[in-house]
């Protein structure tokens, strides 16, 4: 039954994020042809560098745009399917809760990093088209190679392979945790509230944002700073290394905790204090 | 067999204010039951706590001997008092869906009922009125062959012309050994084809209930005049 669910709301989400991408994508076009013409050294009338520059501010406002619209694809599928009328059949399925949670997840997941994967081929066709001889100048791929080289020999594969492996994991975490995070404020929303389950919902989401964004803050000024400057502070560059994957590895499983909470805690509220009125 | 049980069952929505107060009810299987009541009186809710949308304050609601849960949407034909698709699918959509999740779904069956009632299959559900969206969800819910129908106001949206085809739709459409709940205030109109009623009351208390052509031989009157009769204000 998770196929299925999962067939829907792929189906409802990718009917439209696909144009959303492709828009992007032929933007980021437009943008590297006003950037080329920003950075290009002939002499250019005033009006088409005012024109470039607002193409430019146009396309980099798209992609934010496009962003913004991925998102809300998946934020409105979830609270649509689940808390408005279409809830009275989401909720009748033979199918099980955390099965339809499940499914939002995966499918808010793997539309968040595509959308991430457009925006950042977006970012990188504009950069290294704009960009170009500045990056490509003559001899940047040996550059490259040297560049690389040096890091492994310093480091090590097996470091390296540990570090970005660690640092892909926690991206990927974070997103799913970022996703799980609306998910549950939409649900709690739905729980609570009677009446204005939508704009309960935005309201518990930037309350809850902003109180986690405090604890954030703190978190870096009296913990992280610290932490990092003691790991400075180590002579070996052997223990800093070592001592920073331990960190990350903490990190990974601090997310993954909270991940769980997460999920969890949404399963529980659709399971049990569900009141579709 | 009781296909339905309730066990004790309330329901408040605010702490202290019940809609439904210890109800005690057991309902067989293989008959139309009328659950009717005043507005207000908790047929909705009651239905949609079966249905598994809401949680009972206190108490234990069996559907064939299981508590309400995941398992027991399996067993049941669910037909809200409001539409439930989604605005931008079509018809035929929609019986793809039912026919992908549901496994006693009949597609077959669906399509022929859409064919007599004249709904365009292809059309998007938001470009169909109020009323056709409302004979499209009875025609997916009755198409299928499930033990317990729930349908809350079938006939409340359309007009007597079409209520008589949905009452013969559901009748027709109806394995005699499944139960189907009908909550409505339009009585005249579902009377005849009810086997029992039970007359509900503010606070989900039961004020009456029984065969219908028993309660009418006995006191000489129909279902529609003993309900004025109970509930006149």
């Amino acid at each position: 039954m998770l196929k299925k669910l999962l067939k829907y709301d792929f189906n409802a989400i990718f009917k439209y994020w696909w144009i959303g991408a492709l828009t992007t994508l032929a933007l980021s076009f437009v943008g590297a042809g006003c950037g080329t013409i920003l950075e290009t050294e002939k002499e250019l009338p005033p009006s088409v560098i005012i024109f470039a520059t607002i193409g430019m501010v146009l396309v980099v406002l798209g992609i934010f745009a496009f962003i913004i619209f991925a998102e809300l694809l998946v934020y409105v599928r979830f609270y649509k399917h689940l808390f408005t009328d279409e809830g009275y059949l989401t909720f009748t399925l033979p199918v099980k809760r955390h099965q339809i949670l499940s499914s939002k997840l995966i499918s808010g997941f793997v539309c968040g990093l595509l959308t991430f994967i457009v925006a950042a081929a977006d970012a990188a066709i504009i950069i290294l088209t704009t960009f170009r001889k500045d990056i490509f100048y003559d001899g940047w791929y040996y550059d490259l190679v040297t560049f690389l080289k040096e890091m492994v020999e310093e480091s090590g594969i097996p470091y390296l392979t540990a570090f970005f492996g660690q640092l892909l994991i926690i991206c990927l975490l974070v997103l799913i945790l970022g996703v799980l995070f609306t998910y549950l404020c939409i649900t709690f929303a739905g729980a609570i509230s009677k009446k204005s389950k939508l704009a309960s919902a935005i309201l518990i989401y930037y309350g809850a944002s902003s109180v986690s964004s405090i604890f954030m803050y703190m978190f870096y000024f009296f913990g992280a700073s610290s932490i990092f400057n003691w790991i400075d502070s180590l002579s070996s560059s052997n223990t800093q290394d070592n001592i920073l994957l331990i960190i990350m590895l903490l990190v990974i499983l601090f997310i993954t905790m909270l991940c769980t909470v997460a999920y969890t805690f949404n399963y529980r509220l659709l399971d049990r204090k569900l009141n579709l009125n | 067999m009781n296909v339905l049980e309730f066990k004790n069952v309330s329901k408040a929505y605010t702490k202290g204010v019940y809609v439904i107060n210890n109800l005690n009810l057991e309902i067989p299987q293989g008959k139309i039951i009328g659950l009717l009541g005043p507005n207000g009186c908790g047929k909705s809710t009651l239905i949609k706590m079966v249905a598994g949308l809401l949680q009972p304050s206190n108490g234990e609601i069996l559907v064939n001997g299981t508590p309400v849960g995941d398992e027991t949407c399996a067993l049941i034909s669910y037909l809200p008092e409001r539409t439930y698709f989604t605005a931008s699918m079509k018809v035929i959509d929609i019986i793809d869906y039912f026919a992908d999740f549901y496994k006693d779904f009949d597609k077959v069956r669906a399509l022929n009922l859409l064919k007599d009632l004249n709904v365009d299959t292809n059309a998007r559900l938001k470009k169909l009125s109020k009323g056709t969206k409302e004979k499209v969800q009875l025609v997916l819910v009755m198409s299928r062959q499930a033990k317990l129908y729930l349908l809350d106001e079938p006939i409340a949206g359309v007009d007597p012309a079409t209520r008589e085809y949905i009452l013969s739709t559901i009748v027709s459409n109806y394995n005699p050994e499944a139960t189907i709940i009908i909550t409505t205030h339009l009585i005249t109109d579902v009377e005849p084809v009810l086997d029992d009623f039970i007359f509900i009351s503010y606070g989900g208390q039961i004020v009456m209930g029984g065969n219908a052509e028993e309660a009418r031989n006995a006191t000489g009157k129909s279902l529609d005049e003993l309900f004025k009769e109970v509930f006149r204000c």
